[in-house]
């Protein structure tokens, strides 16, 4: 009883010493959205596809709590049945921050792992659909329930730690690598807890270096599953100078007692997957005339393969890919995005690549 | 130390390290003017013809009555001036200084309080240097005259904006002769 009343005070004490929020709306909303349309190459026609449609809707409680989400339809509707939609929460989490430069946050949040599971609004990165690194490497948007310990030592240097649900066993398969397996923070397994981080360090302005990592469990008390288990190890860069961006992002993925998880669920998961991509884009339309809109002609080369290694059967060459994708991004103001591409998609096999024009428009907002 | 206490442990420190009080612009002030320099907080009323003046020279909406400004003397002279402003980031506000000369042009720029998830790197020197010897003349955007900084561009653009904002606030207030 003492103890309790002791916290009580303690803890009025420092309610009155909080300086009061001087912010006249502590609530903001915001978002991000994008139409694409994709033709692949031959085919009759092509389609058009809202794919997705975020609000933010934020909360300052006071100076040192508040809350962040983002909430996402995708392919516009939901229904029952056979509607393509989805409606998710990509993000929601309360945050302390007792110090200017550390904190804390818990709720559904985003690992860090690789640059766009970040920083997915359309203007921020090139090409009308994200990378494929981050839709078969890095399953973006990769969101968990989860909490965490944030902070930046310096200026230049930050980390980002979080303890998060780890994959379901049984959504991990031969294609898609990690994507099936998140559980999106939907009444998620705790059986096996995954610990995910990240560094960035700015050793000069216009140069972000970035390393992160995922590691957990993933058996979720099967004994038949043994060790299972998945790590991520990534690597990311970006820089910036004058007109000219360039961004490169490498990962491995091992996944152990892979064996096990396919005796058990046969989707022929590999022992390791691995990817990259590098990217170059310069902003042509100071060359051609004098305005603050941008216009980046970009290049995009990628590789990767979700069957590296394989245990007890034959990796496919179907999943060795390398997708090249060139196009255009027209930043009219900052925070819309109209794009324009071509890929090329190819694999290890003797068949000739399957190309896809793109084209969208996307905007965010804050 | 037991479990329980952790929850106190934190609160205790939440309650010693929070903002920057306005005690520090004195001390900004000497870093930019000498130790002699000393600030007086000044109040300007603007008119709505002021206000619209104003968003038609920066072409963006500013919420130029919250921002404080305070006159920087030296030996009986004024110095400069330093205003001190609220910008918003992704999601909350960044608080911001932007020391200028009697003439109008940025001497330096600081981030008092930095409130957003991501984006902390704004506040490095690195970054932040890139304003000084600006003026109302210059563009101040990023991408133009000033440099982004990857996974922090929302809050690099917001800086931008408010610096740009508040060199046109101080021409603005200098050429009036209201300072």
């Amino acid at each position: 009883m003492k103890h309790i009343t002791t916290v009580s005070f303690l803890f009025l004490l420092i309610a009155a010493a909080l300086p009061a929020n001087a912010q006249e709306s502590p609530t903001t909303v915001g978002g991000y959205g994008e139409l694409h349309y994709n033709e692949p190459e031959g085919s009759a026609g092509g389609m058009l596809d809202f794919h997705r449609f975020v609000i933010y809707l934020n909360h300052e409680f006071n100076d040192w709590i508040s809350f962040a989400s983002e909430t996402e339809i995708e392919h516009t509707y939901v229904a029952g049945g056979d509607a393509p939609g989805e409606l998710s929460i990509e993000q929601a989490y309360i945050e302390l921050r007792p110090w200017d430069a550390y904190g804390f946050r818990a709720g559904i949040v985003l690992p860090p792992v690789g640059i766009i599971n970040q920083y997915h609004e359309p203007p921020t990165f090139h090409g009308v659909e994200r990378p494929n690194f981050h839709k078969n490497i890095i399953p973006t948007t990769w969101r968990e329930a989860g909490i965490g310990f944030f902070g930046a030592p310096t200026h230049t240097l930050g980390f980002q730690v979080y303890a998060v649900s780890s994959f379901k066993p049984s959504g991990l398969s031969a294609g898609s690598g990690l994507r099936g397996g998140r559980q999106k923070g939907a009444e998620s397994s705790t059986r096996n807890m995954g610990l995910t981080g990240r560094v960035d360090y700015m050793p000069v302005l216009g140069l972000s270096l970035g390393a992160s990592f995922f590691t957990g469990g993933v058996s979720m008390g099967n004994e038949a599953l043994g060790d299972a288990g998945v790590t991520v190890l990534a690597g990311d860069v970006r820089y910036a100078i004058g007109n000219l961006q360039l961004r490169g992002e490498a990962a491995l993925i091992s996944v152990a007692d892979a064996d096990k998880i396919n005796a058990v669920y046969q989707n022929s998961v590999a022992d390791q997957m691995n990817g990259f991509y590098a990217e170059a884009a310069y902003n042509v339309l100071p060359h051609l005339a004098e305005s603050a809109q941008q216009l980046f002609v970009f290049g995009r080369y990628e590789m990767y393969n979700t069957q590296a290694e394989v245990t007890g059967f034959e990796a496919m060459d179907m999943y060795d890919r390398t997708d090249v994708t060139v196009g255009l991004t027209w930043l009219p103001t900052g925070n819309v995005a109209i794009k324009m591409d071509y890929q090329l998609f190819d694999d290890a096999r003797d068949l000739d690549g399957r190309g896809q024009f793109n084209a969208g428009i996307g905007y965010a907002f804050f | 130390m037991r479990f329980s206490d952790i929850p106190i442990l934190i609160l205790l420190l939440a309650g010693t390290a929070l903002g920057q009080s306005r005690e520090d612009i004195a001390e900004y002030a000497a870093s930019y003017f000498g130790d002699d320099v000393r600030v007086h907080p000044v109040e300007i009323t603007l008119s709505s013809v002021d206000a619209a003046l104003l968003s038609k020279r920066s072409g963006a909406r500013h919420a130029w009555n919250k921002v404080d400004v305070w006159k920087a003397e030296k030996g009986g002279k004024t110095a400069g001036v330093l205003m001190v402003d609220n910008v918003k980031g992704k999601a909350r506000p960044i608080t911001y200084l932007v020391a200028f000369d009697t003439a109008g042009v940025i001497l330096a720029m600081e981030v008092l309080a930095y409130r957003e998830s991501h984006g902390g790197e704004v506040r490095s020197p690195l970054f932040l240097e890139q304003f000084a010897e600006k003026s109302h003349r210059d563009a101040l955007t990023v991408g133009k005259d000033i440099r982004n900084i990857s996974g922090a561009t929302i809050s690099s653009r917001a800086l931008a904006r408010g610096a740009r904002a508040l060199a046109i606030y101080v021409q603005y207030l200098q050429e009036g002769q209201r300072l």
